[in-house]
């Protein structure tokens, strides 16, 4: 579960989030939906932990994540740009991220292709981030991302730079992942369609606001303002 | 989102602060408890004549070094020439070879028992025209970070609508002047506050001064105080670059972006060759040829390591000691100035600059100033010291590669890294190290090089019995045995470029050619 509480952050003055809250249950798929710049990676690394919200407070699982670090809130994360590690091959990349006490090397080479196998990845295992193509990178980077068995899954616009064949295909792997594992998804994206293909509830956002937070369903059928009805189109 | 621990970067920060900070805040405390009358601070003649001898040097050593430099860059960058990546090559070894080597060269060369010219080396010119070719690399290789990093789209989209002539001045120009005024600072800094050359070709400036003032009358105030003004101006310059600079990189390590392209020059190819050719000639093949023909045959080398096998060793020794550490300690703080928040990242950033204001002759004031005590007698009497004192000199070099480094790694890498549930040691060594391994090595490289070559602290902090090669050759210089003086001049140019030579081995074995 994440849950956002009158979050507030500025940077060099600039306010870039006033007054954010929502929550999405745990299991369930949260798109954030805005224009471009409106804050929506910000509030990501904010879960994450990269940046320390001004004021207000952010809740992973029920507890106040303030102070933790990042790698101590179970977390996985795919970039926009992916941030695959390029000296690292693929499996080295995964490998990485698992619980060292968890696996013996023997279940690690096991969890690697299993890991590779949901994302339909197996035979790329030996080659390096640069030898993939952009689909073929987006799945390794959603492989890492599950890698450490995260509770939460954050997605930054993963599918932006794919053509269209590619990304719908993606979203059917995120969208299959998601109901295995029954992780909690917060993705964003700035595109209408692609929202309400994956999310159980949509927030939207517009100069670091959110202008609307509820299901999918009522969003279409009872926008809150003017500018979630041009925004999504409706 | 920094992933060095605090605690890392605290005993950084101290270390840092011992070793760089402490002993100038002792000397300038001590040297201001102890001052007589506000009017000592007054300049007097002396001190009017110091100042101009050292503007003269500074501000015509910084033109000499842009004439020679700038050209150069611009060539390597824009123009189709033959052997472009060997003057790129040979445009950083000026940078290691230190200055007082090639003063010792053309001073064989031009004087009586060289070519016997009648161009007088002793003066004010032959200080700008040495330094200058020995500090017209910070230009050229700064021109060229800044050539490389403007996007070729902007001239191209100018070259449809102006000639090259207004595209330079216009478009290329202005996006680059940062890193050409950043390199004249450099220029400037440098030439002011050295004390070799000026001391061999009898000019006085105030290193020189500063030297004498501590060294025969042991007057560490006047010395304190005689640094004053030199440190001002030099840390007003400092400030004015690192304003006009912000983050941008220091160098470019490659001339890849345009390796395989540039105007053709046409008429004007030949004469832009023999320009490059000329600066390569005259800045570092002629003096170190003059040094090694002058040294003799190889029996005198023999003579040289017999005599100076300590100093020889005592140089590599402290060399690769006090890069290690300048790599060790430098490269968490250019983790500071790249990653941290705006207020530590600019305190560090401006506290690193601090070592290239204070002269060699100052620092070494200094250190004596604060270990110079019963209680710390293990370190001013023995070779730490000069380790302490080579790792303050030189740390500044450490942080700004590896900030200039650090800054090329995309952030987010190193945030996905930071998500992982490791340990810091497992970050360092799996991600952190691999992705900068080369920022390091390029970084230890540089130190190791400025450290082999470092004379003005050296020769007021070495204690008795211990010496190293640069001290060596300055004590048998005043001795008049040149011979033996040349041929240790080779052994130190060996030295200082041994770890060049082994990195591009050993790049060219695991890259053959294709």
């Amino acid at each position: 579960m994440i849950e956002l509480k009158s979050v507030n952050k500025s940077f060099g003055g600039r306010e870039i989030l006033r007054n954010v809250s929502f929550r999405v249950e745990k299991g369930k798929k949260m798109v954030l939906l805005g224009p471009s710049g409106c804050g929506k990676t910000t509030i990501l690394r904010l879960i994450a932990g990269f940046e320390k919200p001004d004021t207000g407070a952010i809740f992973l699982n029920g507890t106040d994540a303030d102070g933790r670090a990042p790698r101590k809130r179970n977390i996985g994360l795919v970039f926009q740009d992916l941030a695959l590690w390029p000296h690292m091959s693929i499996k080295d990349n995964i490998s990485f991220c698992l619980k060292d006490s968890a696996y013996t090397l023997k279940k690690k080479g096991e969890k690697i292709c299993e890991l590779l196998d949901l994302v339909g990845m197996t035979k790329h295992i030996g080659c390096y981030p640069a030898q993939l193509s952009g689909g073929e990178q987006q799945r390794a980077a959603l492989a890492r991302a599950l890698a450490s068995k995260p509770e939460i899954l954050l997605l930054d616009e993963p599918l932006s730079d794919l053509d269209l064949m590619l990304r719908e295909e993606l979203q059917g792997v995120i969208i299959d992942l998601q109901k295995k594992l029954n992780i909690t998804v917060l993705l964003v994206t700035h595109n209408q369609d692609e929202a309400f293909i994956m999310a159980d509830s949509i927030t939207v956002i517009k100069e670091g606001k959110v202008e609307q937070s509820a299901p999918a369903d009522e969003i279409r059928r009872r926008p809150a303002t003017e500018f979630v009805k041009r925004f999504l189109r409706l | 989102m920094n992933l060095f621990p605090r605690p890392i970067l605290y005993c950084v920060i101290a270390f840092f602060f011992i070793i760089v900070l402490l002993p100038l805040l002792v000397m300038y405390y001590e040297a201001f408890a102890s001052l007589p009358s506000v009017s000592v601070l007054l300049p007097d003649k002396r001190q009017m004549i110091l100042l101009a001898n050292s503007l003269i040097i500074g501000i015509g050593t910084t033109l000499g070094s842009f004439a020679a430099g700038f050209p150069l860059a611009f060539l390597i960058s824009r123009a189709a020439l033959p052997f472009k990546r060997l003057f790129f090559g040979f445009s950083f070894i000026p940078l290691f070879i230190p200055p007082y080597l090639n003063t010792i060269g053309w001073v064989k060369l031009i004087g009586p028992s060289g070519l016997n010219l009648s161009f007088n080396l002793y003066g004010h010119a032959g200080v700008i025209l040495i330094m200058s070719l020995a500090y017209f690399p910070f230009i050229t290789l700064l021109a060229l970070a800044g050539l490389n990093s403007v996007d070729p789209r902007y001239e191209e989209a100018a070259s449809l609508v102006s000639s090259p002539r207004k595209i330079f001045r216009s478009v290329t120009l202005p996006l680059i002047y940062p890193y050409l005024i950043s390199g004249m600072i450099f220029v400037f800094v440098f030439s002011i506050s050295n004390y070799s050359v000026p001391d061999l070709l009898r000019v006085n400036t105030y290193p020189v001064e500063i030297f004498t003032q501590f060294s025969a009358f042991y007057d560490s105030r006047q010395a304190a105080l005689l640094s004053l003004p030199l440190m001002v101006v030099t840390l007003i310059l400092i400030l004015f670059q690192r304003h006009y600079m912000g983050r941008k990189a220091y160098c470019a390590l490659n001339t890849q972006r345009r390796a395989n392209s540039g105007s053709n020059f046409g008429a004007a190819k030949i004469p832009a060759l023999c320009y490059c050719a000329g600066i390569v000639l005259f800045s570092s093949v002629i003096p170190v040829s003059i040094l090694i023909i002058n040294a003799g045959p190889w029996s005198t080398y023999l003579t040289a390591w017999k005599t100076a096998h300590s100093q020889i060793l005592n140089t590599v020794f402290l060399a690769a000691a006090s890069a290690t550490i300048m790599v060790g300690i430098g490269f968490p703080l250019g983790y500071i100035i790249q990653r941290a928040g705006k207020t530590a990242s600019l305190t560090v950033d401006i506290l690193s600059l601090l070592p290239f204001a204070v002269p060699g002759a100052v620092l070494g004031i200094g250190l004596i100033k604060l270990w110079n005590r019963p209680a710390t007698n293990f370190i001013y009497a023995t070779l730490l010291v000069v380790f302490f004192a080579h790792t303050a000199r030189f740390i500044a070099f450490a942080v700004r590669v590896a900030a200039a480094g650090i800054g090329r790694v995309p952030k987010n890498i190193e945030e996905a890294a930071a998500l992982v549930p490791k340990n810091f040691l497992s970050l360092l060594g799996r991600i952190i190290f691999p992705l900068n391994k080369k920022t390091i090595l390029y970084a230890w490289i540089v130190c190791f090089a400025f450290s082999a070559g470092e004379l003005e602290a050296t020769l007021l902090v070495t204690p008795a019995g211990e010496a190293t090669l640069p001290i060596r050759i300055y004590t048998l210089l005043h001795y008049g045995a040149y011979k033996l003086v040349f041929s240790l001049c080779v052994i130190l140019i060996a030295v200082i470029f041994l770890p060049f030579l082994a990195a591009l081995v050993i790049k060219t074995k695991r890259s053959p050619a294709v």
